[in-house]
């Protein structure tokens, strides 16, 4: 059985590089998955994973009353990505030429499974709903990934996003009503 | 049960545990409402695309240069250990530095009193005790200040010389 997380915290702060890797391990692919889904660009997902890891390395010490590790991770994630798009702004602010912004990438890191014949509705249902998602807004994106992907409560993703809890329900609300006209097309054969 | 309601029902439903009766007041609203019905069907669609969502994975040398980087930064902090101390918020001044504060706060009021005792005795206020006022509040305001500086600059001061 896996140790829980706040073990591991606690033999990380003493050092103990096993721990860590544990700790890494258990939600290095979540982690790659929001970052992804956030940024839409294959490089800028990878340097935001980096340097969510480097910050857990360096800030977990202080975290001595730690109580939800996966959030105070994703929170880490998303700030990141907030200044990552600051710098953005502010480069495209400054450039004479047209800069490589964070387009959507199609060849995005590694497929999970391979197409097989039965599942062709079901990896057309996944097709669409990642466009749609690519279409969201930023904000109603990360709360949709946050609650119905990860599975954070209202309460958790208020404090990972630093928003009221209202305006969660809010923006989960109308990501679900777009996202619902994009995929009614599939309701509406079955 | 109104049709903003029961949406509202239908999204929280994975989150908390509804209570019975609000649980067949939705399923009752739903037998009767073609367009709540139409929410809940498209819901439970999305709900059941999300699973089917590619799952991007981090590629091998990305995970690997990652565990480096992190091991190197621990490794790092392990030898200076100090540099992870969190700084108090408010350094106590030494001694002497707060007596002589008193003293010259004590000096200045004692100061203003007797201009004001002056003025209203003698019911005159030229411009002469106008500017000596200014100057006596000046340095009260001046006086009060001064420990949040002199913290503000010790604080800098200290965490040049840890880092």
């Amino acid at each position: 059985m896996s140790p829980p997380d706040c073990e591991l915290i606690q033999r990380i702060v003493q050092n103990d590089r096993q721990a860590f890797d544990q700790l890494f391990y258990r939600y290095q692919t979540a982690i790659f998955q929001f970052a992804f889904y956030l940024t839409q660009n294959k490089n800028e997902a990878e340097e935001l994973f980096q340097e969510t890891w480097l910050r857990v390395v360096k800030y977990l010490p202080e975290q001595s009353s730690l109580e939800n590790f996966k959030a105070w991770l994703f929170r880490i994630t998303v700030n990141l990505h907030r200044d990552q798009l600051r710098k953005k702004r502010i480069r495209r602010l400054f450039s004479v030429s047209p800069t490589q912004t964070g387009t959507p990438d199609d060849s995005a890191a590694t497929a999970s499974e391979p197409l097989v014949n039965d599942d062709s509705i079901r990896v057309e249902i996944g097709v669409v709903l990642e466009q749609a998602l690519a279409g969201l807004p930023l904000k109603q994106r990360r709360v949709f990934m946050l609650k119905e992907v990860e599975g954070f409560k209202h309460h958790e993703i208020s404090e990972i996003l630093a928003i009221p809890v209202g305006t969660v329900k809010s923006l989960l609300h109308r990501a679900i009503k777009r996202l619902q006209t994009e995929l009614a097309e599939f309701h509406d054969s079955g | 049960m109104q049709c903003q309601q029961v949406e509202k029902l239908l999204l929280d439903q994975a989150e908390a545990l509804q209570a019975p009766e609000v649980t067949s007041a939705v399923q009752a609203h739903l037998a009767t409402c073609p367009d709540c019905r139409q929410f809940a069907a498209q819901l439970q669609v999305l709900r059941g695309a999300i699973p089917t969502l590619k799952k991007p994975t981090a590629s091998a040398s990305l995970i690997e240069r990652t565990l480096e980087r992190c091991h190197q930064e621990m490794a790092q902090l392990r030898v200076k250990p100090s540099s992870i101390k969190v700084q108090p918020h408010f350094l106590p001044l030494p001694k002497p530095v707060i007596i002589t504060l008193i003293l010259l706060m004590a000096l200045s009021v004692s100061w203003v009193i007797g201009v004001i005792t002056h003025t209203i005795k003698n019911q005159q206020i030229d411009q002469h005790t106008l500017w000596v006022l200014f100057f006596f509040i000046q340095n009260i305001m001046m006086l009060l200040l001064a420990p949040l500086l002199i913290n503000r600059f010790r604080k800098q001061f200290i965490q040049n010389i840890v880092f």
